[in-house]
């Protein structure tokens, strides 16, 4: 069931929000806490909520095109009341938020219901959901394996059929990563096109949040109610990325680019120059930004820290200003390349991540033939276009019982019009699509809205 | 027992690494050596990167 639909549902009083909110509350602090994708169920926020809509209802009043529909955030959305984790144990007992972050104002005001905050890595700080503190997110196709990260909680929570969209945030590929191990769509959108008030910050020259959903009309729902605008046109000349996108991909994922390829037509083959130089670039701006960030708590309580996160950004704390001049300076001249490409081409497809997701047990990838950690490593392809700002929708490959892979619609800065309409195309032609896994059918293909139970 | 004893790391390193920390007002425990090594390896072999990109540049 769509979110149209269960909107619809909830403003004709076919079916109550507070119903809704029940059954979602239930799936959180079950399914939601077993996974440990949830980590605040809001139980008494969203019932309160939930019976706002339901009055509006009962009054004759319209409850917004989200009405009733329940949603988690990524543990870095402020939501007052409460403090602001960020996935950091340190950060449990600090002060309560005194607001909402801004894009939950608008999602609520919409008629949305805010159930959960969901889990991450500490700081945003990886691409595993490896979290010392709150537990490892995991993928609900085989909970045997990692969510991705950072926003893994947000991605696994829809995948799971949890609730029907989430928000997460991107940096590096923080929604596009685990959207792809997880099989569903997720948004990062042009640098600074959704609100960033009352987020969390990693690396403010590159953060923005997106929403996770199954459907390309959810994810583009929930982006007009954010006010997402898209100013560059919808062309729909599109390209594939060569080179440095090409390498270090499985199979099967080449299979479903060449099929995408061969739905529209046949698409030319291209390349960004220097994409190593441009992710090298991200990665020491990410440390230098992130480090310097926390360089105060780090003076005071390293030992706070979740080790794998705190070794990094002391590391790169003490990366000395030539270096991260050089990546910035790097970036102006990687920007211009990527405009000149954008003047041929609206749309590049890329892969999101290379292969399946790894196994908790021992999270690593292979790239160039070496065995690398999926938490540093896992955003090779994501990194090197988020640091220009550019928008991107993960979609996923439609491959029903298989673990999910996903690729990357990239689009030129405001161009978030074509990637929907490419993207809905694809979905359309059942060449992407979410195919749930069978332990998260509450919100599944057969549409129940509400528990069966 | 927990193993709390520090992994081994090369003295060279850590001195170093300890030193830089210090420039930043930071007294490094021991226990973080081997993950901030990594971490600063990590940074060089991307410096490294973005200097022979620059050395095409020229080119």
């Amino acid at each position: 069931m769509s979110i149209a639909d269960i909107a619809r549902g909830v403003a004709s009083g076919q079916v109550s929000a507070t119903a809704l909110a029940e059954a979602a509350l239930r799936r959180m602090r079950g399914e939601g806490r077993e996974i440990a994708a949830a980590t605040r169920v809001l139980d008494a926020r969203a019932l309160a909520k939930a019976a706002e809509v339901d009055a509006l209802v009962a009054a004759g009043a319209n409850p917004g095109p989200l009405a009733g529909v329940p949603f988690g955030v990524k543990d870095l959305f402020d939501v007052a009341g409460l403090p602001t984790t960020a996935g950091a144990a340190m950060l449990r007992d600090a002060p309560p938020a005194a607001r909402d972050a801004e894009a939950i104002r608008l999602l609520e005001a919409a008629g949305a219901v805010l159930v959960a905050t969901l889990n991450m890595d500490e700081f945003a700080y990886g691409f595993a959901t490896i979290n010392a503190a709150f537990g490892t997110t995991q993928n609900p196709h085989d909970r045997s394996r990692i969510a991705g990260g950072s926003s893994g909680g947000s991605a696994a929570a829809v995948a799971a059929g949890l609730v029907p969209f989430s928000l997460g945030s991107d940096t590096n590929g923080s929604i596009r990563v685990p959207a792809a191990l997880c099989g569903i769509y997720g948004l990062k959108p042009t640098h600074e096109a959704l609100p960033m008030d009352g987020v969390y910050p990693f690396v403010d020259s590159f953060d923005d949040i997106g929403p996770f959903a199954t459907r390309v009309a959810d994810l583009k729902r929930v982006w007009d109610v954010l006010g997402g605008r898209a100013d560059a046109g919808s062309g729909m000349r599109v390209a594939r990325l060569g080179g440095w996108f090409a390498r270090n991909v499985c199979d099967e994922l080449v299979q479903g680019v060449d099929a995408i390829a061969a739905h529209l037509g046949g698409v030319d083959t291209v390349a960004l120059p220097q994409v190593d130089a441009a992710r090298s670039a991200a990665f020491l701006m990410t440390a230098a930004e992130g480090g310097a960030r926390h360089l105060p708590e780090l003076r005071k309580r390293p030992l706070e820290f979740d080790p794998q996160t705190r070794d990094r950004l002391i590391a790169g704390a003490m990366l000395p200003a030539s270096g991260y001049f050089a990546a910035e300076a790097f970036r102006a001249r990687f920007r211009r390349a990527a405009e000149a490409l954008f003047a041929r081409y609206d749309v590049l497809i890329a892969p999101a991540a290379g292969e399946v997701a790894p196994r908790i047990d021992n999270p690593m990838i292979t790239v160039d033939g070496k065995r690398v950690p999926a938490r540093a490593q896992l955003g090779i392809f994501t990194q090197p276009l988020s640091f220009i700002g550019l928008p991107v929708i993960t979609v996923p490959l439609y491959r029903p019982g298989k673990l999910p892979l996903g690729v990357q619609l990239v689009g030129k800065p405001g161009g978030e019009a074509s990637l929907f309409a490419l993207a809905e195309a694809l979905e359309a032609a059942r060449i992407t699509g979410v195919s749930l896994p069978e332990s998260g059918a509450m919100l599944g293909p057969k549409g129940d809205a509400v528990d069966a139970g | 027992m927990p193993d709390t004893s520090t992994p081994s790391v090369d003295p060279a390193a850590a001195d170093l690494v300890a030193g830089m920390a210090r420039v930043i007002g930071l007294e490094l425990p021991d226990i973080c050596l081997p993950g901030v090594i990594a971490g600063v390896e990590a940074l060089q072999m991307h410096l490294g990167v973005l200097d022979a990109a620059e050395a095409e540049d020229r080119r």
